[in-house]
């Protein structure tokens, strides 16, 4: 758990902090925002998938991801909802690890995750050491409310982004909207550029 | 979210909003409303009651009173989802300038005539 004594959801506003990308304030709680009910996945059933334009499926098991390069960050996340957790800690595999082996000439990716939730994410955000599929936070496993057992972890873009309960990524030739991209929200979410809505 | 969501329900401000561990909680660990957190902006939308009014779910056919969806408000934007299958039935975002609504999910909306 987290562990930390929350000053109320709305925390305070912040606006003098370099951290704060505009029309943000930092909280110390973590919010638990979805759009619906949270799946339960098993280890042993739980899977991560990339597909790619030519049909080919690359996939890992619980225990073949956990065999994979693990790394440690520490990174400022920001919800479109207009709060920030700076100094978050997590633990997961870079989505770089991921992608070594997958050819692909397509330049956008749709995340999917159990329970249906999807998002869009350019394949430039989830490569340079900028995106990972994240298992652990503060030391502890990934709860289920939070997207356990794995969720994407995108930091640099707004948190929707980070889908939780992460299924797979398929590699998309055009950049197609996602659930909340579907409705008004912003295609890349990119919160310095305050991207909020499309 | 904005405060303007219609939470007029006593369940509206569900302590859910706070982390908490709820993987040990059974069957549903996210906590939801019922249609009425949703009738207010639809109301302000529209000026009629859809609490009362019946929709058909796309995805499984159920016929059902909307008051008896199951509502996600902790989140972008409202969620509304069919009490039998879980299938969206309608969203809603409300954006500074614009409302974008999303009823892909319903194939009709019975809404009685006020007589
Ligand atoms: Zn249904």
């Amino acid at each position: 758990m987290v562990g930390i004594i929350s000053s109320g959801f709305h925390g305070r506003r912040q606006s003098g902090n370099p951290a704060l990308p505009p029309g943000q304030y930092e909280t110390g709680s973590f919010p638990v925002l979805t759009a619906g009910p949270a799946p339960r996945i098993p280890t042993d059933d739980w899977e991560f998938f990339i597909t790619t334009e030519a049909g080919q499926r690359h996939a890992w098991s619980w225990a073949a991801f956990m065999a994979l390069p693990q790394m440690d960050i520490e990174t400022d996340i920001h919800c479109v909802t207009s709060w920030s957790k700076l100094g978050t800690r997590w633990r997961g595999v870079s989505l770089d690890s991921l992608f070594e082996n997958v050819e692909t000439n397509c330049r956008f990716t749709m995340a999917h995750s159990y329970g249906g939730y999807t998002t869009n994410v350019a394949l430039a955000d989830l490569l340079g050491g900028r995106a990972w599929v994240a298992w652990e936070f503060d030391g502890e496993p990934l709860e289920r409310a939070h997207g356990g057992p794995a969720r994407l972890l995108v930091p640099h873009l707004y948190f929707w982004k980070s889908a939780k309960w992460i299924n797979g990524i398929e590699l998309t030739q055009d950049d197609v909207p996602g659930f909340w991209e579907s409705n008004g929200y912003h295609l890349h979410g990119d919160p310095w550029r305050e991207e909020r809505y499309s | 979210m904005s405060g303007n969501n219609g939470s007029d329900s006593p369940d509206a401000t569900d302590p859910g909003l706070e982390d908490q561990d709820i993987a040990g909680r059974v069957a549903n660990a996210i906590p939801h409303l019922d249609g009425n957190a949703v009738a207010g902006p639809l109301w302000e939308l529209f000026r009629f009651d859809i609490v009362a009014a019946i929709g058909r779910c796309r995805h499984c056919g159920a016929v059902r009173a909307f008051g008896e969806t199951m509502v996600y408000v902790d989140a972008p934007g409202i969620v509304v989802r069919c009490a039998s299958c879980e299938g969206v039935l309608l969203r809603l975002v409300e954006t500074p300038t614009r409302y974008w609504l999303d009823v892909s999910g319903l194939s009709y909306l019975q809404i009685d005539r006020e007589v």
